[in-house]
């Protein structure tokens, strides 16, 4: 038996939690051991970076203890994380890590820093800081903006097919209790429209929550896998792609590296959009969604709009999607990769609770680091 | 009127930092294979020649996309305003500052011209509508 498989996952106290980078990490790293019934002294591997710090892997490996002699701190954005699970595989697969652990942690919410602020800011040789940043776009949004208003005018996407993405993640978070939004009652179309407007045509309900948090994922061989506590789940696909930085130099606003991404691993998972149980996708903004659902194959270029219309990514739909709620009512501290992987993970082993999906054996993650810059996919399944 | 200074800027975009401080808009082009493109690099990202001109640009433009940014990213900035992207009869996109069209609003693929000026003390490419008579913002939308 070839290949990877993760066995151990979970995230940490998330919300305001007034909890440093480094305990929400910490603090989800052990729960991930716990998880599968490993310990520190049998991780070889560390896959992490961050909003805070350079040499990510070395600030996390000394907090644990640990010499990890396999690591990983590659920064593309969001869907990091997602190309961690690809590049632990490959290590897993030839012997250059036996367990590794993928991890993430922010208090972006307790220290009220909405941006993901970097030294990025101040280099100049950026064309993005020359060419961009200088006519007062808001950033990250008013890039997924310009995306949005395109997708409109080219396809007649209604401002309510984009409320209809945050009234479904709403209704999923109401079934999930570590959902920021649990206990806030549900979202109408009107809720959303009403919300005051950000960046045209997105308002703040179109856009993703602020929050604390951390999560962790643990990976091993698919041989080692079947002696752990959990039933695991192998990653049997992968692609990714970086596509361009500044919004303007988007080869095409209204279609996404995800279908490059998601192309390279349907193909190495021999499997179709169409045969996927489970979807856990980016949303960072709910523009994002649609476009992503494009991308991925699930509906055609311009459709995504009437696509989700008729309830179909709400629980009890036709598409099982984001059903933590995602980052517009689960949680989103600065990136949301590795919270995607959790949620699958969960759905795949029968553990959501309230919101389990039917048996599903296969699942789809997928990442979207900065402006849809970069997008990386992978493809889960049970292991029995 | 003044370009930002050129310290770390680059090469090629130091030389379309001076034209624009002298008023011009410059796309590159590639002697080579003939296409254009932005921002200018010192070659052409089609066929890699080194052989590249920046050449001025007509100003005829398309509104390709545009936002209405109600929350602007710091002080410096007075919401509301719209930014857009463009595409340049050249064939490269840029963004730059809208303002409204001769009906008062703002739609993609309205025609007109882009153009260097002053906006708030930043020197700025600003999109005009054919047939506007703004030359000032008027926010789109009522909140």
């Amino acid at each position: 038996v070839n290949g990877a498989a993760i066995v151990g996952v979970a995230e940490s106290t998330l919300g305001v939690t007034d909890m440093s980078i480094l305990d929400l990490q910490s603090e989800a790293i052990l729960r991930a051991l716990d998880d599968c019934g490993l310990g520190l002294q049998d991780v070889d591997g560390l896959a992490t970076t961050g909003l805070a710090s350079k040499f990510a892997d070395g600030v996390v490996a000394e907090y644990l203890g640990i010499m990890p002699t396999w690591m990983d701190s590659t920064n593309i954005g969001g869907a990091s994380f997602e190309l961690f699970l690809a590049r632990a595989t490959r290590a897993i697969e030839c012997g250059d890590a036996n367990v590794v652990v993928i991890s993430y942690g922010s208090n972006q919410r307790s220290m009220r820093t909405r941006g993901l602020v970097s030294a990025e800011a101040s280099e100049a040789y950026l064309p993005l800081n020359q060419l961009e940043v200088p006519y007062g776009p808001l950033l990250p949004i008013s890039a997924y903006a310009l995306t949005a208003q395109r997708h409109m005018h080219e396809f007649g996407t209604k401002p309510e097919h984009l409320a209809e993405v945050a009234v479904a993640a709403r209704e999923w978070a109401r079934l999930n209790p570590v959902a920021y939004r649990y206990e806030s009652g549900p979202l109408t179309v009107d809720d959303v429209l009403s919300s005051p407007m950000i960046s045209s045509p997105l308002r703040s309900l179109d856009c993703c929550l602020v929050t604390d948090g951390g999560g962790a994922v643990v990976l091993t061989s698919r041989e080692r896998a079947k002696g752990l506590r959990r039933t695991p789940v192998a990653v049997t696909g992968f692609g990714a792609v970086t596509t361009h930085r500044s919004v303007g130099q988007m080869p095409d606003l209204v279609s996404t590296g995800a279908a490059i991404s998601s192309a390279r691993a349907y193909e190495m998972a021999k499997i179709g959009p169409h045969e996927i149980d489970v979807f856990q996708v980016y949303d960072s903004f709910t523009i994002t969604v649609l476009l992503t659902l494009e991308a991925l194959g699930l509906c055609g270029r311009g459709e995504s709009g009437e696509f989700v219309a008729d309830g179909r990514i709400r629980p009890g739909g036709s598409l099982a999607l984001n059903t933590s709620g995602g980052g517009l009512s689960y949680t989103h501290p600065g990136m949301l990769g590795i919270f995607l992987i959790i949620e699958a993970v969960r759905q795949l082993r029968g553990e959501a609770g309230k919101r389990q999906v039917s048996n599903p054996e296969t699942a789809l993650c997928h990442g979207t680091g900065g402006y849809f810059n970069t997008h990386a996919t992978a493809i889960l399944a049970v292991d029995r | 009127m003044s370009a930002p200074g050129s310290e770390g800027k680059g090469a090629a975009l130091t030389a379309w930092w001076e034209a624009a401080g002298e008023g011009r808009l410059l796309v590159e082009r590639c002697r080579t294979c003939m296409s254009t493109q932005h921002y200018p690099r010192g070659f052409c990202t089609s066929c890699a020649s080194r052989e590249v001109e920046q050449v001025p640009a007509s100003g005829n433009a398309t509104l390709y996309s545009f936002t209405e940014i109600h929350r602007s990213p710091t002080p410096a900035f007075t919401a509301p305003y719209v930014i857009g992207l463009v595409r340049l009869e050249e064939g490269p996109m840029l963004m730059c500052r809208v303002v409204p069209g001769p009906d008062g609003g703002v739609a993609c693929d309205l025609r007109g011209t882009v153009a260097w000026t002053d906006i708030e003390g930043r020197q700025l490419l600003r999109f005009v509508p054919t047939g506007s008579p703004a030359t000032d913002y008027l926010p789109l939308l009522e909140d």
